[in-house]
């Protein structure tokens, strides 16, 4: 079962999703600040497959997490959901953007083939 | 005649995305909720809906495709605003930045600018233009707290320049609110320059801090130093 960091400060969109995520098998772990998603990144027992990042949270940029990401879990994938244009620094680093009101099989379906692909 | 105003096509820009910033958050995590939801409803009613109603499947269906329409719709309005920021430049002097808002700055013939000494070459994030787009933004505002001088100063530490824009007027009448957008006590402006100068300072890792009494207003726009910022060009 693939364990997935969902990082969304709005709590209805963020409910939905994960619910959604749950329903195809994913292990989810959801919360809606920058400063908890830094701390469950940090905890020792993480392992995540892959970070959802809501590109605007209220306590900072999720873009800005993408760092840590990569440095305690190399293999992960990011995956950043924007309201907005993703800036080309983003693009970059992440492994892939999706605007918020994706289809939800088309995001479903772009993350399994992030997580099918090596890192 | 009219002198061309160098800052207007890129205060334009700045103004129609503060103007069109709640659709960019709010709108689409509202819209992205609704999609969401319709789309976890249908799944797990399945046939039942279908068979309750044949209506309930179709409409819960179309909703998942209005959700999808509006949300195109408004990705494709806010690309083409994106598409109009004309700079590719990442850092600029805030000399120039200072120079350019106060030349480019429409203020009465009875205010005047002065900078403080101690102003020096510090290059921070972001191009010349926005930068200054965003200080002619708090230079005019402090200009129109019926202060005949307004004072500019600049503050270098580790990470970023604070640049200060200093008023001698009566303060700002509700400081809680002069950051919402179309917020004004003025008639006939906008009520958007303090947000633009925000989300200039947003864009490009900084921040902006408002500071009021009864003896003038203070507003300091911060931002990263070019070479202390590896992420510029962020969104707002």
């Amino acid at each position: 079962m693939n364990r997935l960091l969902f990082v969304e400060d709005d709590e209805s969109n963020r409910v939905a999703l994960a619910a959604l995520l749950e329903d195809e098998g994913f292990k989810v772990d959801s919360t809606p600040s920058f400063e908890e998603a830094s701390r469950l990144l940090r905890a020792a027992s993480a392992s995540y497959d892959a970070v959802l990042l809501d590109q605007t949270l209220s306590d900072g940029w999720g873009t800005n997490l993408i760092p840590l990401v990569r440095s305690v879990l190399p293999k992960a994938k990011v995956l950043v959901l924007s309201g907005t244009v993703v800036s080309p620094t983003t693009l970059d680093e992440a492994d892939g953007a999706l605007p918020k009101g994706v289809y939800f099989p088309d995001l479903v379906a772009r993350l399994r083939r992030l997580l099918a692909e090596p890192r | 005649m009219l002198r061309p105003d160098p800052l207007a096509a890129v205060e334009l820009v700045a103004i129609l995305e503060e103007a069109t910033s709640p659709l960019r958050h709010d709108v689409s995590n509202r819209l992205a909720s609704v999609g969401n939801m319709a789309y976890f409803i249908r799944r797990k009613l399945g046939q039942a809906a279908a068979d309750t109603d044949p209506r309930a499947a179709t409409f819960l269906e179309q909703i998942a495709g209005e959700v999808q329409l509006t949300d195109t719709a408004i990705q494709s309005w806010l690309s083409r605003i994106h598409a109009l920021r004309q700079s590719a430049s990442q850092s600029s002097a805030v000399a120039d930045c200072l120079r350019l808002a106060i030349e480019a700055a429409r203020l009465p013939a009875s205010a005047t600018v002065e900078i403080a000494p101690g102003t020096n070459g510090a290059r921070v994030a972001g191009d010349l233009e926005t930068v200054a787009v965003a200080l002619r933004c708090l230079i005019e505002n402090a200009a129109e707290a019926q202060s005949a001088r307004i004072t500019l100063s600049t503050r270098v530490s580790q990470t970023g320049c604070t640049i200060c824009v200093a008023d001698g007027g009566p303060g700002i009448a509700e400081p809680a609110r002069c950051l919402e957008r179309f917020y004004t006590t003025k008639p006939g402006h906008l009520g958007l320059g303090l947000c633009v100068a925000k989300s200039v300072a947003s864009r490009f890792g900084g921040s902006l801090a408002v500071q009021s009494s009864s003896t003038g207003a203070e507003v300091g726009l911060f931002l990263p130093l070019a070479a202390a910022t590896g992420r510029p060009g962020e969104p707002s």
